[in-house]
């Protein structure tokens, strides 16, 4: 009988290399799932929040791509209630956090390069030593001048040559006078006498802008 | 002695053929018991995981960022097509909207999911849902102010 049945040893033998095979390529397709398990959402979120955030309308931007510094130093009181529920989630500014919920370390980080503009409002005393011009930062869009003229009065106030103001009797008061952003305005000043230093002063908002990475880190 | 020598091939071979069939069904019945659906679930899981994000990433890209502040209560203001898969793990399913989140249904348990949409605040209302591999976006300015958004049928 053992001398009939030599040939199924070698059977058992094929089948046990058939079963590891399909064991093999059965581990290799469950490495292949492992692999293929993602986390869409946390890097899906972060996108839409860091694109929310620096949008023309997010809460924190005065235009697209610029947020306000003002804005950003009270971030957590504007950002409340705007950012996604139910999920850990940073948003730094050049590495600072602004704001915190839970600890998102393993979440996805999207960066954003923005500006953070810083406006106020700013004024010039023209001194009219050697010149009677005086030059603006560029991209000034408006600015009030007043005149508190002595013993010569201010008859014409040209920028970049174009008349913007002019009273023959003299300008007294204040004037709000718009200005093109595009161009780098030099205001010039005609009068009927020397000008005294003091005697108009330019008042206009300023704007300074700095680079910064705007971080949104989400793990959901 | 000798008249059962001759039996000794045809014992064999049957119990070869036995022990293959045996092996056979034990193997189709593993596979097709656990390790198949295991995967087609797996798959299914991840297929409606990145629906629901590429359906919310639609519905976000949708909302025009300026247009829609002027216009009459009604107008549609933006449409956007949506191209989702037909069927995940062979069964159709559902997006549905409320509002801040979508969330996809699926009469599989262990297929589906809520992701947050993060819109503007101009958007006052997210509704309708999505049943078919066609979906359209429409964004509609509000009565009061603001934009609804809708998601409806796009082969309709």
């Amino acid at each position: 009988m053992t001398r009939g049945q030599a040939n199924l040893p070698a059977l058992a033998v094929a089948l046990l290399l058939v079963a590891a095979s399909v064991a093999a390529a059965v581990g290799l397709a469950g490495s292949a799932f492992a692999g293929a398990n993602t986390d869409p959402e946390d890097s899906r979120l972060a996108a839409s929040v860091a694109e929310r955030l620096v949008a023309a309308d997010g809460p924190l931007s005065v235009r697209a791509n610029v947020l306000s510094r003002a804005a950003v130093e009270n971030a957590s009181a504007r950002l409340d209630g705007r950012l996604p529920e139910g999920a850990d989630l940073r948003v730094t500014l050049d590495g600072d956090p602004l704001v915190e919920r839970g600890d998102p370390a393993s979440g996805a980080t999207m960066r954003r390069v923005v500006l953070v503009a810083d406006a106020g409002r700013r004024t010039l005393v023209p001194g009219f030593e050697n010149s009677d011009s005086v030059t603006l930062p560029r991209r000034t869009g408006n600015a009030t001048l007043t005149f508190d003229t002595g013993a010569a009065s201010v008859t014409t106030v040209r920028a970049n040559d174009r008349v913007v103001l002019h009273d023959g009797a003299g300008l007294d008061g204040a004037y709000d006078i718009s200005l093109s952003r595009y161009d780098t305005v030099t205001l010039s000043f005609a009068a009927d006498g020397d000008l005294a230093p003091g005697s108009v002063t330019v008042a206009y908002r300023a704007e300074t802008t700095t680079k910064a990475v705007l971080g949104v880190t989400v793990d959901a | 002695m000798t008249d059962s020598r001759a039996v000794a091939p045809a014992v064999g071979k049957a119990l070869e053929a036995g022990i293959v069939v045996l092996f056979v069904a034990l193997l189709t019945s593993a596979l097709y018991g656990g390790v198949v659906p295991n995967a087609r679930t797996g798959a299914a899981d991840e297929v409606g995981e990145r629906a629901l994000q590429h359906a919310a990433a639609n519905v976000e890209a949708a909302v025009p960022s300026r247009a829609g502040v002027q216009a009459d209560a009604g107008e549609v203001v933006a449409e956007r097509r949506v191209s989702l898969p037909a069927t995940i793990r062979g069964r159709g399913y559902r997006i549905t909207a409320n509002d801040t989140s979508l969330s996809l249904v699926h009469e599989h348990r262990s297929v589906g999911g809520t992701t947050a949409l993060v819109l503007p605040e101009r958007v006052r209302a997210v509704r309708g849902n999505w049943t078919d591999s066609e979906g359209l976006v429409r964004v509609r300015a509000h009565p009061d102010g603001g934009l609804v958004v809708e998601l409806a049928e796009g082969s309709a």
